[in-house]
């Protein structure tokens, strides 16, 4: 039997799913379409044939299956357009339509996400993990500016443009389209299926990865010997850097399936002196990794923290924990110099940049919008598995942390293998350019590679001892202090989430608290160089 | 019905994961890669890609509607990566490179100057007679001891194995140094230490070659630091001593 296309519109109550829907079926010409709502808003679908389902829940669930298929049965449509209930979490869609034998009658041809702007900067994280599951599986995002077939340019375009700014860091890889854009006479991509990997790619790469590397490994030709050193010395860098990274995932996937923000949010507030002390000890207590410290900043300034002590919580916080204080000694061979630099230091300087802003007030109008989930970073669909048992939570922990390892460990293998490479030619290049032996090069240039490379602060420090060869022990040091707090990745997740004003004066502060403080060490460890 | 196919690559590669991890640390293998310091480590992390392998294989029968295998290559990569040093084993590091200098290693003695260095104990300072014996188990804390107190041991008669090393651009003639590499960390950072060799006989020895040297301790001063050297008496080629240094 043909299974019968279904399109999925998801997304939150009230925020223009069946506007969307009834606008994108009106050149939908010559199809029989049953459109499937498990809500009723203020609109009305289009359509002759609609059919309406309770919420799905366990009771209902067999009744919604037994009716999806009747649609197809009885009503003998060509194409069945569903209208999601906002307050379902995705996984009940994939159970669904993927896991019960609704799978013989349906193909999911597209998953569409409709949101308003609005929405998207002061209600995404207020609205639990259902809607925010919805939009991290759709295919397209609607995000509706302006009522359809309305072409008018929308009015506040600087709230638009940040809504887009903020999916494309969530989704970075899911197309949006703002609904005043939508052309109908040119809208086959829309409706078009929507592609899936079939894993033969992956093979591909894997093979042909698996060719090159066996013939470099193996081969006795003299020419490939650079290359066969390259090669040892990224396997060691990964051997030495993989159990940390993963002893701070394990950590940092503990502190956001396990303790609440309200928790942390609470020790905050209150007196600056006090929310800073409890900050920094929040920083050494729960290792979170950098990129996670940033939605609990946002977190915080919704709940009107002081902006000193969220800001420190996040700054020092990737710095001074314990598992980055423990690979950064057994990189360094033990060596506390570097150790306690980067302990003191970063806690200093991270101190010094989040009290530059105590009497910024460029955040005033976040304090209203709340909080952003905790693993706005890397949310996870869970199995329908009970958080209530021990079972239960214990393959939650492993599948988020598996989750955020495939996220952050591409960075660690390329910083693993950029460190590998100029260990074997940087030598020369910054001879060449005479930087070997230059103190202001050495903390400018180590900056810059450790905001392009967004490394892990749990991995960093086995790659910045693999650089020490080449480069200025102060020089190391900006690296080690730069770049847990600022990134590239934590860069972009910054300027969705705050005023571009902000994110700039952040950047700026960092980078000089950063220099003063790798000259600093310089000065105390007698490397000032020549 | 339908399975989680990315679920499966997922558990797959993280179990080969953790079993490759397993393996170097069972075969010794790691150490060709890194310091003793990190088999913990190593082990805690292959615990945990063999349990992330496990719970991703226990969602195999849940299919999902997005599929995503790139990112299966951030773990295929180390696999490719690690399974290098089971494979190959120990040739395939820095210390091959003295390897290739053996000469035949039949007519060698193998208990060079009537030493067993193998089963020297102790710091290796035999102060009644007035001999060191420098091995693998007390290389490092050895030289160090030498090097901090070397007044106190100035004369004493010196028996070590190790492989020519030019490294030192200071010396001249047919001076070298005799060496074993030092990992303080990885690999990466694997370099030749050892003492210097005060060398007046006709040989340029080849860099890399192993030689067991018999000479008498003194030292030299280099920009204001003190090093040990041997004023070398007598040099035979020596069997090729596997292995890092490890400092700590």
């Amino acid at each position: 039997m043909e299974r019968t296309p279904i399109y999925i519109v998801t997304g939150f109550l009230s925020t223009g799913k069946t506007t969307v829907m009834n606008y994108l079926l009106k050149r939908r010409y010559g199809k029989k379409i049953c459109v499937v709502q498990m809500e009723e808003g203020m609109t009305a679908p289009q359509q002759d044939c609609v059919v309406t389902l309770p919420l799905l829940t366990k009771d209902t669930a067999k009744e919604i299956a037994y009716r999806l298929r009747n649609c197809v049965t009885a009503h003998a449509v060509s194409e069945v357009w569903l209208e999601w209930n906002g307050m379902v979490p995705f996984q009940r869609l994939e159970e669904l339509f993927l896991q019960t034998n609704l799978s013989r009658y349906y193909v999911i041809k597209k998953i569409f996400f409709v949101t308003t702007p609005s929405f998207c900067l002061t209600m995404l994280g207020k609205t639990g993990d259902a809607v925010y599951s919805q939009l991290l599986n759709a295919d397209t995002i609607f995000l509706l500016d302006s009522i359809p077939p309305q072409s008018a340019a929308p009015e506040k375009t600087e709230e638009i443009h940040k809504a887009r700014r903020l999916l494309k860091t969530i989704c970075p890889e899911t197309h949006s389209v703002n609904v005043s854009h939508i052309s109908l006479d040119n809208a086959a991509s829309i409706y078009k299926g929507a592609s899936r990997p079939s894993g033969i790619l992956f093979m591909g790469l894997a093979l042909l990865m698996t060719v090159l590397y066996g013939f470099f490994a193996v081969s006795a030709d003299p020419a490939y010997a650079a290359i066969r050193v390259v090669l040892t010395f990224w396997m060691a860098t990964v051997l030495q850097a993989f159990p940390f990274l993963l002893l701070g995932i394990l950590c940092s996937s503990a502190l956001q399936l396990f303790i609440s923000p309200a928790c942390i949010e609470r020790y905050l507030s209150g007196s600056l002196v006090k929310g800073m002390a409890y900050a920094l000890a929040g920083g050494f207590v729960f290792p979170v990794c950098d990129c996670a410290a940033i939605p609990v900043f946002r977190g915080l300034i919704g709940r009107r923290v002081p902006i000193p002590a969220a800001m420190l919580f996040m700054l020092a916080g990737p710095i001074v924990n314990p598992v980055v204080i423990l690979s950064t000694y057994y990189a360094f061979a033990g060596n506390w110099e570097v150790v306690i630099g980067r302990v003191v230091l970063g806690t200093i300087a991270a101190i010094g940049i989040s009290l530059t802003f105590k009497n910024y007030h460029g955040l005033e109008e976040l304090t209203a919008s709340g909080q952003l989930p905790i693993n706005l970073c890397g949310y996870t669909a869970f199995p329908a598995v009970s958080e209530k048992n021990v079972y239960g939570k214990a393959l939650r922990f492993l599948i988020h942390s598996q989750r955020e390892f495939f996220r952050m460990a591409p960075y660690v293998l390329l910083g693993a293998l950029l460190a590998s490479l100029f260990q074997i030619y940087g030598g020369s290049i910054l001879q060449f350019y005479s930087l070997q032996s230059n103190l202001f090069a050495a903390i400018e240039l180590m900056i810059v590679f450790a905001f392009f490379i967004s490394l892990c602060s749990t991995a960093d420090a086995v790659i910045a001892k693999n650089l020490s060869s080449h480069i200025l022990m102060p020089g190391i040091m900006a690296f080690l202090l730069f770049g847990p707090m600022m990134d590239l990745k934590n860069f972009l997740l910054l300027s969705s989430l705050f005023p571009r004003e902000f994110v700039y004066r952040l950047v700026v502060t960092i980078i000089i608290a950063c220099c003063i403080a790798a000259f600093i060490f310089a000065v105390v460890t007698g490397s000032v160089g020549v | 019905m339908k399975i989680n196919l990315q679920a499966v690559w997922e558990g797959i590669i993280s179990l080969l994961t953790g079993g490759v991890l397993a393996g170097l640390v069972v075969t010794g293998r790691y150490l060709s890669l890194v310091v003793p310091r990190m088999k913990l480590f190593i082990c805690l992390a292959a615990v945990i890609f063999i349990l992330w392998g496990i719970a991703s294989l226990i969602q195999v029968k849940r299919p999902v509607y997005r599929l995503a295998y790139a990112h299966c290559l951030a773990l295929f990569i180390p696999v490719l990566l690690l399974f290098s040093p089971l494979l190959l084993g120990a040739a395939y590091s820095a210390d091959s490179r003295t390897a290739s200098q053996t000469i035949e290693q039949q007519n060698i003695d193998p208990r060079p100057f009537g030493i067993d260095f193998d089963t020297v104990k102790g710091d290796g300072i035999d102060a009644a007679h007035k001999k060191i014996m420098v091995t693998t188990a007390n290389y490092y804390p050895l030289i160090l001891k030498l090097t901090q107190h070397i007044k106190d041991y100035e004369g004493y008669e010196v028996y070590m194995i190790g492989f020519v090393s030019y490294d030192d651009k200071s010396l001249t003639n047919n001076n070298f140094t005799l060496a074993r590499y030092l990992m303080a960390c990885c690999i990466n950072d694997v370099s030749p230490f050892g003492l210097i060799c005060n060398y007046s006989g006709d040989i340029h020895w080849k860099e890399y070659q192993w030689l067991a040297v018999k000479g008498q301790l003194g030292y030299r001063e280099y920009h204001g630091l003190i090093q040990p050297t041997i004023a070398v008496k007598e040099v035979v080629p020596a069997k090729r001593v596997a292995g890092y240094i490890y400092p700590y």
